[in-house]
């Protein structure tokens, strides 16, 4: 089943993503759980618009790029291995200085 | 990882929960005695919170150390005190409101219950050492205590803020010595050694396990973990965290967040402690009065967004301990530098205008470029700024660039100028902070303003005196990272959210939904590499990742380093104010790298050849006649601090500073050569 | 178009890493030189007459501080005695390979060897001790016991100073390390350029302000003979952090080895925090903080067999220890040590004081000196 979300992108994350802080996606139907493990690799190739090492490191998010998962730390939702379900709204915040 | 628990064989109407950490009373106020699993070793404390109370009963938690194994199952009394410590082999005491500190002398004299002063088992290291392991002072505070005293190294608050021992969330610790052939017991409370309250405890006797009556009014506890495994060398490494866990202070609600290293908060409770954090912050510093026209430097950075939001929240009349301070609220745009990356510039610094108006205090916005219209006092004359006076309009003209203003114009050149002469990006970045904090000040000093805030947070301080530390600033880091920065004579900086991580900061903004501005800056969309500061932050967040103490090593690091401030005009640097650092021995690496630079160049005698030629730029062999108003590069670098002699080494001419930051330099040459010509007619040294 | 020396106007082969001059072969070397020197006479690190060992383990920096003290000692006359020293760790096909690197350097170099081994002054190899312990924290053990070898080898030979190829890139990668452990007394200490001077030998780093690249440009050019395979155990990893940090910093301004190292000697620490008191090993007499030093307590744990004893912070093992010692020693003697430091809780070695003794190998602080 396809997935609707939202991912949103703030702190200068957003200037990668064509400028623009708010993105309602839909992730195609899948035959795993879509986890934010797949999510990342995903967003890479069809949302990411330059410089994808700013964004991502290995298969991770870059260090100092805070995800929250409905408003929690990912941390809290294990990670990578989050599964993510319909109408999820995961947010990425660069805490970087100047994004 | 040696994890300690409650031996699973404990009192009928005591339940265990979180894997034993945990001993509640289901009911009633007795049948409550629990045990450690393991027996204690001598130094080991075992420490336990208060979670829950329930009212109606009277008297509190009993605790202490017995030699009864609970292993062999031996039949419970009801209660503690005294049936077990009738029982005989057991030393146990009652927690009260104010634990009397019982000191029995060796004698055994009733008459001589002395107030022998002890000293604590803790010593006053941050790190507490015992046989068992070493782990961080703070864990010993119940977190309110915690809070009033974030990352002070000495614990001696007698404050009305501290926890009651009996009240939920006082941290209770056991422990015993060895002193002679016997023990003798100790209770720490709330991070504070208690003295001995046993002697004689006859430890060879068998092992001694901790005893806890979850007794009357106290109705849950739980084990604090003093000891985890960890690397011999490095910081501890970050943990996997199971999805799901609870708030570790309201145990209620899911955590949304870890804060220090791996304590776990719900929404709630995060916005108490960040909010408390804060609060705290100002009022433990004693430095910000009641009625103290305050500047605040905002950006439109979540860290600056964040600290204007918890300002107007502490202003504002439904606070809790309300502040009291006036602020006036300031944004400089540095477009002037940054003209490359100005794409969208204009509407976000609109946005930037309105957000100011819209908290409704004084706020105006100034130009980087006034940074250099400053006279060589070092004060803002009038005639350089057009509008000085405070305004609640911050769209003032300043922001318009067909400002009719002659002089800001000539500045906006002027400035660019200075940054295109720079070659490297990381003298760029120096230059520009060093702009910044020298606009702050002026504008501070002109309207009256005492103290100047601004929003640097945990991360980005920790990032700057690692950074600092690779610029050669290293006798400027504690001031750089401090809570209050004293550079200045008459403006003082303050950082109130010095203590919130950058993670705090962003999950603060998330939550209370507000908003910040995005503006790039030099670095923006760069590489690692770009510059030092860009490259240590990505060093120091890549670390944080991994090893969540970095952040708070690298500022623990800052706060034992003096911010001790010499006095005189020529004790400082001309451009950066900090202290000037190049005062240094023959054996030294200034005179080291100095020398490296003089033996590759020319053979011995060559070098100073040309030093006495007015029209040289002091380089090289004197061909090349630079003039400088007379200025060489040599008298230029004698007033600046090392670190800023690094970014005007990286400029193209070092002597090519703006007019007036150039005639302020020159004026502090002028004054050490006159000091020198009159030199041997002063007095009083000191007395310059 | 060939670039002329900075210096004699020849032409240049090289660029300084340190300046960014162009140099010549023979202007690099008398600069390069030359600096030593002046590091060596502003610090006033040696007087006439005293014997130096210099700490050789055939890797390129002590290599070339061999050959650059010799260098020295005679243009300059230093008059002091030099001579190597080496510890053999007993890692095979590291250790022994680069001691025949130190050896033919004796050669040349004409000067006297001394080589102490772990073996013989503790009783175990490295290659032993990895069997017992494992690749995980087998560098503490070799850098505790390297650091008290060299003062027992240089005490063997009477000596009154030893001298390290320690170059500025490492002490640079030192004050980084400590600024991000938070560890201030080390930081304090690591920027001195002699340390140790009371109680044990003073050590001094004559390339405290010399380039690691320089180094390497150096014995490339002058074809000086040396080692340069990694050891064959796992480096430390946190150090690795500071150090790929330190090269990361040094490509954007290849002055900042030398302006951390003018930081390090800039911080002043407040006079409110309590440093280390630094005392003597009750066992051994060495230096150290604790009452009995780091090496001993490692030591006692590597013949007890348990070799995790004194490593970080699992105290499984050392609990292991009290009560084996109680099985044997009900009555465990109390320590001058808990007088000595009455304000802190037992020191982790503090257990170690009610231990008998029974040593299978050789006591260290019996050697004869």
């Amino acid at each position: 089943m396809a997935l609707r979300i939202c991912l949103e992108f703030s702190g200068g994350a957003e200037l990668l993503f064509n400028k623009t802080k708010k993105h309602e996606v839909t992730l195609p139907v899948c035959e795993k759980d879509w986890t934010i493990g797949s999510l990342l690799p995903w967003m890479r190739e069809t949302m990411l618009k330059e410089r994808p090492e700013l964004f991502m490191q290995g298969n991770t998010v870059r260090p100092g790029i805070l995800v929250l998962i409905n408003d929690s730390d990912w941390e809290l939702m294990g990670e990578l291995d989050y599964s993510i379900k319909e109408n999820d709204r995961i947010i990425f915040i660069s805490t970087l200085h100047g994004g | 990882m040696p994890v300690t628990k409650f031996h699973p064989y404990h009192g009928q109407n005591i339940r265990l929960l979180h894997d034993n950490m945990v001993a509640y009373r289901e009911t009633s106020f007795a049948h409550a005695l629990t045990f450690s699993e393991k027996a204690l070793k001598p130094g080991e404390i075992f420490l336990v919170e208060i979670e829950k109370n329930e009212l109606g009963w009277s008297g509190h938690m009993r605790i202490g150390l017995t030699q009864f194994d609970p292993s062999c199952k031996f039949e419970l009394p009801q209660y503690a005190l005294p049936d077990l410590q009738n029982m005989g082999k057991s030393w146990i005491f009652a927690v009260t409101k104010s634990h009397n500190k019982v000191v029995y002398s060796d004698a055994g004299d009733s008459d001589s219950v002395d107030r022998e002063i002890h000293q604590s088992v803790l010593g006053d290291a941050e790190v507490i050492h015992t046989p068992q392991g070493s782990f961080s002072r703070s864990l010993l505070l119940p977190l309110r205590k915690l809070l009033s005293n974030n990352y002070e190294t000495s614990v001696s608050t007698s404050s009305s803020d501290s926890a009651l021992p009996t009240d939920i969330g006082s941290r209770i610790g056991i422990m015993y010595r060895v002193v002679g052939d016997t023990a003798e017991m100790r209770f720490i409370i709330n991070g504070e050694d208690q003295g001995p309250c046993a002697r004689n405890i006859p430890h060879q006797g068998g092992p001694l396990y901790a005893v806890v009556d979850v007794y009357g009014t106290t109705k849950q506890v739980r084990i604090i973990q003093l000891y985890c495994e960890g690397e011999s060398d490095g910081p501890l490494q970050k943990e996997k965290v199971s999805p799901g866990r609870k708030c570790m202070k309201c145990r209620t609600e899911n955590a949304i967040l870890i804060i220090r290293v791996n304590d776990a908060f719900c929404k709630a409770c995060f916005m108490v402690y960040v909010t408390h954090k804060f609060r705290a912050t100002i009022g433990k510093s004693k430095l910000v009065r009641d009625g103290e026209k305050v500047l605040v430097a905002y950006s439109g950075g979540p860290s600056s967004s964040c600290l204007l939001h918890l300002i107007t929240e502490g202003l504002s009349e439904r606070a809790h301990k309300k502040l009291r301070f006036k602020p006036g609220i300031i944004f400089i745009d540095e477009s002037a530098v940054l003209d490359n990356l100005i794409e969208d510039g204009g509407t976000a610094k609109d946005r930037i205008a309105e957000l100011m108006v819209d908290v409704g205090y004084p706020c105006q916005t100034r130009r980087l470029e006034e940074a250099i219209c400053l006279d060589q006092g070092g004060h803002l004359s009038e005639a350089d700024l057009s509008s000085l006076t405070e305004s609640y309009q911050a769209s003032v003209c300043t922001s318009d660039p067909a400002s009719p203003d002659d002089n800001l114009n000539k500045a906006r050149v002027e400035i660019k100028a200075l940054f295109s002469s720079i070659k490297s990006l990381t003298a760029r970045e120096d230059m520009l902070n060093k702009l910044r904090q020298r606009l702050l000040m002026e504008v501070a000093h002109v309207q009256g303003y005492s103290k100047v805030m601004t929003g640097h947070c945990g991360t980005r301080l920790a990032v700057n005196l690692l950074s600092n530390i690779s610029q050669g600033r290293g006798a400027h880091v504690a001031m750089d990272t401090a809570f209050s920065d004293t550079r200045y004579s008459d403006v003082m900086f303050v950082r109130p959210i010095r203590d919130f991580s950058s993670k705090e900061v962003a999950m603060y903004n998330s939550l209370h939904g507000v908003e910040s501005v995005f503006l790039p800056t030099l670095t923006t969309k760069t590489h690692e590499g770009s510059s030092i500061e860009h490259l240590t932050e990505a060093f120091v967040t890549g670390l944080q990742t991994d090893y969540p103490s970095t952040v708070s090593n690298i500022m623990r690091t800052g706060e034992k380093l003096s911010t001790e401030k010499r006095d005189g005009e020529n004790s400082n640097c001309a451009l950066c104010q900090g202290p000037l650092d190049t005062d240094v021995g023959a054996s030294s690496a200034l005179n080291a790298v100095e020398f490296s630079s003089l033996i590759s160049k020319k053979k011995n005698g060559r070098v100073d050849g040309c030093g006495d030629s007015a029209t040289c730029c002091g380089e090289g062999d004197g061909s090349c006649h630079t003039q400088s108003e007379g200025l060489k590069k040599d008298e230029v670098m004698s007033v600046l601090c090392y670190g800023c002699r690094m970014t005007t080494k990286d400029m193209a001419d070092p002597t090519a500073l703006p007019e007036k930051l150039f005639r302020q330099i020159s004026y502090r040459i002028r004054r050490s050569k006159m000091k020198e010509d009159i030199q041997d007619f002063l007095l009083d040294p000191e007395n310059s | 178009m060939p670039v002329k020396c900075a210096i004699c106007d020849g032409s240049a082969i090289l660029k300084r890493p340190k300046t960014g001059d162009a140099l010549c072969k023979n202007c690099f070397y008398y600069a390069f030189e030359e600096e030593v020197h002046k590091t060596i006479i502003d610090a006033r690190l040696f007087t006439h007459g005293e014997t130096v060992a210099i700490g050789a383990s055939g890797g390129k920096d002590s290599t070339v501080l061999a050959y650059v003290m010799k260098e020295l000692n005679d243009r300059y006359n230093y008059g002091l005695d030099l001579v190597l020293l080496s510890v053999d760790e007993g890692i095979t096909g590291y250790r022994d390979d680069s001691l025949e690197t130190v050896k033919r350097n004796q050669m040349q170099y004409d000067l006297p060897l001394k080589i102490v081994s772990y073996e013989e002054l503790y009783g175990w190899t490295m290659d032993a001790i990895v069997q017992q312990i494992g690749l995980k924290n087998n560098c503490t053990f070799c850098g505790v016991f390297r650091r008290q070898a060299l003062d027992r080898g240089a005490m063997m030979l009477k000596v009154n100073k030893i001298v390290t190829g320690h170059n500025a890139d490492d002490i640079a990668e030192t004050v980084v390390m400590n600024v991000l452990r938070g560890d201030i007394g080390r930081l304090r200490r690591c920027t001195a350029i002699t340390t140790g001077a009371e109680g044990s030998l003073p050590r001094c780093k004559p390339f405290k302000y010399t380039y690691e690249k320089e180094i390497v440009m150096y014995a490339y050019f002058k074809k000086l003979d040396y080692f340069s395979t990694e050891c064959i155990y796992s480096p430390n990893a946190y150090r690795g952090f500071a150090r790929a940090y330190i090269k990361d910093v040094e490509k954007i301004r290849p002055s900042a080895i030398i302006d951390i190292i003018h930081s390090g000697e800039s911080l002043s620490v407040k006079t409110t925090v309590k440093m280390p008191v630094q005392g003597n090993c009750e066992r051994c007499g060495y230096i150290s903080s604790n009452a009995i030093c780091k090496a001993c307590v490692l030591l006692e744990g590597l013949n007890r067999g348990l070799p995790r004893l004194g490593i970080g912070k699992t105290h499984k093992e050392r609990r292991k220890i009290e009560e084996l010692s109680k099985e044997g020693n009900v009555n465990p003697p109390q320590s001058g040590a808990a007088e000595r430091q009455p304000t802190s809780i037992q020191t982790p070695v503090l257990a170690m004081e009610s231990l008998s003794l029974d040593r299978r190998k050789p006591d260290v602080s019996k050697l004869d000196f």
